[in-house]
């Protein structure tokens, strides 16, 4: 049997799920001539309409296009230029953060997206689309690489090296697991072509939105951030998911209609992350902007997590535990865990006692850290021991708590209580001897 | 107090048992060793040293020797005969030599390159050289991933790994890739059938990617016995293999029982069940401190097994020291089994054939064999089990009533003088070619002309290209569909994707317990089975076939399901073709449509059944390739036809088990069908067909030697002690068919002998 009768009669055991569906239609003569290395006439003018400009290298071409946008045009609320204020204030604050830009100008730092033909990190997805921004005096910058045909990667990496050569200040969305990885595995495959990818440093939003906003949004997604966050609606957009569909088919029969709104979405990012990198800013340094409690609360706990008790003390207490959507347990424990972890035990019994007292423990481990700075800070072991055993009284109360942890938590109580009685009785063997 | 046996009372206990149908010593042997090869890096030589090892075996020193000449090669040795040591040797001893040269070890299961990494480090802990031996799974850590793909010198996986993972992401193992000076395949007669046929796409892979990175590693195989080493070895890898089997490690005593269990019922030839046989035996055994390994042929059997040996120790705190292991676990579940015998914290342990494999799972003296475990390399390998370090050893086949059983404990020379099945692949299979396809277009684009591994693939090109899979641009083939391909492929199972079955027992702790392919799923998973784990009985409440998930709830109940599936078949196209004297046998494609029907509620102790319902299940459909038989029309006159459709039944019962005799395949494998009047011919026609869609090789070897399985049926049910037919030789339903059978395959007149 011929391999093509075969091939057709296991169509069925052949197909896929997750590939393209059903095949569209045969696209005909209008399919580029794969013997024609150079790009068709089609795509000529697919270049004009996109007002792209064709680079070539070696026999490779490319399409690149540039635009600049002012700087005082409002992306949401607020204009783009709050970038300047945004970088500002990080030169005055000398302590370690994830978005911190002391040290560097709004100019030297790079703002990237890329589309991509698949949603793995494999050998087999390509990024199609290089969009880059940068700020030039009141201008945003903003440049977009685009490959035509996937036989094109040594140019298009050729180009997109030599003009950026340095990548150690970009700013992306989810750029560290997602954007980055791609850049490295494609420019692997040219690498003996092109310019040595640069080190790379970086300021993933994503990590910061999630951690401000993960409660109060349903999906971390770019689009939905900027609408809830900055307040900027796009109109007309593709969503991102369907932008490899629109390049398979432009792959086909170049049309430049295919991709305009791929250009138009990957600019309009790279204006979001300009703009998201402002607020947060702001948002983390207090500054002009109304913070909702459940925004300082977070803040409060990415500084705890950065062993800045101090700011994060600061916010803490300066919050109203009544407001709408602040949760009072989580902000009297998150108090009470930076004052132990400063250091000041006094305050951090404190506040964990008014936490037990005014129902406001969030479980087992509020009453055991009560016991176990009596036992260990202030050797109070009667008092140990009492708030051990609310522990175990409340552990009784946790019947969500699955049998192994509770087995397990048991457990540990039940060591302490026993270590506690035996201290107790050395205390008072030692008392009675005296 | 009780006194307890010794080894040697237990074996003059059964000396004396009528039911012991043969007795065969495998007398010990000494080793035959030569002093270490000149070029041997003199560190290396140390640490063996240090290790009590003071010259290698034979077969070590032609695997060293092999090795260094740059030949491939596969070293045939059976377990516990140093075979890691045909591999560790010239690799260490390369690396020594050349620190920046890479090593790719596959082994089937994690467990075993756990296993095995533990080994090698100990080896290299002796050396004094920082080597970096990394197992690379699911199982490890993401946070050492990268350091293992930088500087790993040895990385140990398994071709599952291989093919989702490393070959999908190359461009982040270039240091591998670019060095890569050797590629280990141990076990290699696990990969037959499927995933054989899988995996020798994966190695078609493994070798385009590193031509891309220029280079060309040497290929080392090793096996357990199987009938074709060398050739299996090459079809796997696509090269020339060098064989080496002058095996010169010593043997301990071995006693190899074949133990029939009594007949209860003369006339209808029925016989004790074999699982209570091996309950009485396995406790015998246990309860005088003799460690021992059980294996039962199904997860079912495995369950049923554990479920008897557990009763016995209820009333004691030993109920864990007897455990089960199979397929279906989860690996820290599998893990810790593992990690409880090699520590003797469990005494005893019952297992499908997932233990047959070279697991260390330290010493065992005693074997018991539920039935005959389907292959005589099977058989081998799980006998292995058994004194990998003790003076003596027992091992014990205790015969069901199959026919396939009967055949081989009435037949010890067969079994002990006959060369071990062939392994059979079909790495050409169209689906699983095509699947591959995709998978290597995704790696790197194909170019016009380029072959995959001397296969010519524009035609499977264009056709990926016609569906929107690939874009031709230039001279290339390139991936262009957001799809990642590997995830649609599974090595393992003929199914795309397996049901997830799920326990919601406590609502507060709902969780998965293991998964199945979907084939299986359809008569094990339906709603009502009872499902068991690790000896709990589960009864499945709902199976969304959709989304592929079984909710399962534990119950305890006194019985367990049995279902039936319903097979349609339609002949496609017919290959090949011969006459028999009153009979045609072919070769071609086949459609099958299969359902399961109904199941029946079967009462542990006595095998009643006391209860059924109907299953509904969408109907699934397979084409593969087929062997089949037709009987000429005057022969069903001459019987008629009531006599003729119960031949046919038996005949077909009788094939099912003799299939196996000459093809290594696990059961499910291969379906044998009878139709009463076959739509393509109208003649009465039997089936064998290859449970895989496009076909994997079994049935074009049964076409090639019809002749031999009618006459091994034949003598099956010659030989068979019952009078009218019994489940022994024609079939459970069978009664009275025997004699029409055997007049049936009389009057075939076939000539021919089953012995090679």
């Amino acid at each position: 049997m011929s391999l093509k009768k075969q091939l057709e009669r296991y169509k069925r055991h052949l197909a896929r799920p997750a590939e393209n569906g059903t095949p569209s239609e045969p696209a005909g003569p209008i399919r580029p001539t794969p013997a024609d290395p150079h790009l068709t006439e089609a795509m000529q003018e697919a270049a004009e309409r996109l007002e792209a400009e064709v680079r070539t290298f070696e026999g490779e071409a490319i399409l690149v296009k540039e635009q600049t946008i002012p700087l005082d045009q409002y992306h949401g609320r607020r204009p783009l230029n709050d970038i300047f204020e945004a970088v500002a204030m990080w030169q005055h604050d000398p302590e370690p953060h994830p978005l911190s830009t002391r040290g560097l100008a709004a100019e030297d730092l790079l703002f990237f997206d890329t589309e991509t033909t698949g949603l793995s990190s494999g050998a087999g997805h390509m990024i199609f689309l290089l969009g880059c921004g940068a700020i030039r005096g009141d201008r945003l910058q903003l440049t977009q690489y685009f490959l035509p045909g996937p036989g094109n990667e040594t140019a298009f990496y050729y180009h997109f090296l030599t003009d950026v050569k340095a990548l150690s200040n970009l700013v992306t969305y989810n750029g560290k697991a997602f954007d980055w990885p791609r850049v490295k595995t494609r420019v692997q495959f040219v690498r003996d072509a092109v310019p040595k990818l640069p080190a790379f440093g970086h300021f993933d939003l994503l990590h910061a939105a999630r951690r401000l906003w993960k409660h109060r949004l349903e999906s971390m997604r770019l689009s939905a951030v900027e609408e809830t966050v900055l307040g900027f609606k796009r109109s007309g957009d593709i969503p991102g998911h369907m932008a490899p569909f629109l390049y398979f088919e432009f792959l086909k029969r170049p049309k430049a209609s295919l991709i305009e709104g791929i250009f138009r979405h990957n600019a309009d990012d790279i204006k979001t992350l300009v703009a998201l990198y402002s607020h947060l800013s702001r948002l983390i340094h207090g500054n002009g902007v109304p913070l909702s409690g459940d925004e300082a609360f977070e803040i409060a706990r990415w500084f705890a997590a950065l062993r800045r008790y101090d700011r994060a003390i600061a916010l803490l207490e300066s919050l109203d535990p009544d407001e709408p959507g602040v949760e009072r347990a989580g902000v009297h424990g998150l108090l009470a865990e930076c004052y132990k972890k400063s250091g000041a035990t006094d305050k951090a019994l404190e506040t964990y006692l008014y936490m037990v007292e005014h129902g406001l423990a969030r479980g087992v481990s509020d009453y055991v850290e009560i016991a176990k700075m009596f036992e260990h800070h202030y050797k109070a072991y009667e008092s140990a021991l009492s708030f051990t055993e609310r522990a175990l009284d409340r552990l009784e109360r946790e019947t969500a708590l699955p049998p192994d942890k509770y087995e397990k938590e048991r457990w540990a109580l039940e060591q302490r209580r026993g270590r506690l009685l035996a201290r107790l009785g050395q205390k008072i063997a030692g008392e009675d001897g005296a | 107090m009780k006194v307890r046996k010794s080894l040697a009372d237990i074996l003059a206990m059964l000396k004396a048992d009528p039911n012991v149908q043969h007795w065969h010593t495998i007398p010990g042997r000494a080793a035959r060793t030569v002093p270490f090869p000149e070029g041997v890096d003199p560190r290396l030589v140390q640490a063996l040293k240090k290790r009590g090892i003071t010259a290698l075996y034979t077969h070590q020193a032609d695997a060293y020797a092999a090795a260094s000449r740059g030949r491939d090669f596969v070293a045939v040795t059976p377990t516990a005969s140093g075979k890691t040591l045909c591999y560790n040797l010239p690799i260490l001893d390369a690396i020594l030599k050349n620190p920046s040269t890479r090593a790719l070890y596959l082994f089937p299961t994690k467990a075993l390159a756990q296993d095995q990494k533990s080994e090698l480090n100990e080896l290299i802990a002796e050396l004094g050289v920082t080597i970096h031996g990394d197992t690379y799974d699911g199982d490890t850590p993401a946070t050492i991933r990268q350091k293992i793909r930088k500087a790993g010198q040895i990385v140990m996986t398994n071709p599952d790994m291989l093919h989702s993972s490393i070959l999908p992401h190359h461009t982040k193992w270039v240091s591998l890739f670019e060095n890569l000076q050797f590629v280990v395949i141990d076990e290699l007669h696990t990969y037959r059938g499927v995933f054989g046929s899988h995996v020798a796409n994966v190695i078609r892979r493994l070798k385009r990617i590193c031509a891309y990175y220029g280079s060309r590693p040497v290929f080392i195989a090793t096996s357990a016995t199987i009938a074709n080493p060398k050739e299996h070895a090459e079809r796997l890898t696509g090269r020339p293999m060098v064989l080496i089997d002058n095996n010169g490690a010593p043997q301990v005593t071995k006693h190899f029982i074949f133990y029939n269990p009594p007949v209860v019922h003369q006339a209808l030839n029925i016989r004790r069940s074999a699982s209570l046989v091996v309950k009485e035996l396995a406790k015998l055994f246990l309860e005088n401190g003799i460690r021992t390994i059980v294996f039962a042929r199904s997860r079912l059997r495995v369950e049923i097994l554990l479920n008897y040996l557990q009763t016995l120790n209820t009333a004691r705190t030993e109920r864990a020291t007897i455990r089960a292991y199979r397929g279906g676990y989860l690996p820290s579940e599998r893990r810790e089994i593992e990690r409880g015998l090699r520590e003797g914290k469990i005494h005893g342990v019952v297992s499908t054939n997932a233990l047959e494999l070279g697991v260390d799972i330290g010493q065992l003296q005693a074997c018991i064999m539920t039935g005959y475990p389907g292959s005589i390399s099977s058989a081998w390998q799980q006998a292995g089990r058994a004194g990998r370090r003790e003076d003596e050893a027992v091992i014990l086949l205790v015969a069901t009533s199959s026919p396939l059983d009967q055949y081989i404990i009435q037949h010890p020379d067969y079994f002990f003088e006959r060369n071990p099945e062939e392994a059979r692949i079909n790495p050409d299979n169209l689906i699983i070619l095509v699947d591959h396809i995709r998978c290597a277009a995704y790696e790197l684009p194909f170019k016009k002309g380029e072959t995959f591994d001397g296969i010519d693939v524009e035609d499977i090109c264009t056709y990926l290209a016609d569906q929107d899979v690939l874009h031709f641009q230039g001279d290339k083939w390139f991936w262009m569909t957001d799809a990642f391909p590997a995830a649609n492929v599974s090595l393992r199972s003929a199914a795309q994707d397996n049901v997830v079955i799920i326990d919601q027992t406590h609502p507060g702790a709902v969780k998965v317990i293991g998964e199945m392919d979907r084939f299986s799923a359809m008569t094990l998973l339906h709603e009502e089975a009872i499902y068991m784990h690790q000896g709990e009985q589960y009864q499945v409440e709902k199976l969304d076939w959709e989304e592929k998930k079984a909710f399962v709830r534990q119950v305890d109940v006194n019985y367990y399901t049995d279902a039936n599936l319903a097979v349609q078949l339609e002949v496609l196209e017919v290959d090949k073709e011969k006459r028999g004297p009153l009979f045609e046998t072919a070769y071609g494609d086949v459609a099958v449509r299969a359902k399961a029907t109904i199941f029946k509620k079967i009462r542990f102790e006595t095998h009643d059944n006391v209860g059924w319902g109907t299953i509904h299940l969408p109907e699934e459909e397979i084409h593969t390739t087929s062997a089949w038989i037709g009987f000429d029309g005057e022969l069903e006159e001459r019987f008629g036809k009531p006599a003729a459709e119960q031949a046919l039944v038996g005949l077909a019962h009788l094939l099912r088990h003799a299939a196996p005799l000459f093809v290594m395949c696990d059961p499910q494998d291969i379906e044998v069908v009878p139709m009463i009047k076959a739509p393509h011919n109208g003649k009465p026609t039997i089936f064998l067909y290859d449970q895989y869609p496009g076909g994997i090789g079994l049935s074009e070897k049964l076409y090639e030697m019809t002749d031999v399985l009618l006459n091994a049926a034949r003598e099956m049910v010659e030989r068979c002690p019952c009078e009218t037919g019994c489940p022994s030789c024609v079939g459970a339903d069978g009664e009275g068919a025997k004699p029409v059978v055997l007049k049936w395959l009389k009057a075939l007149h076939v000539e021919g002998s089953h012995v090679s």
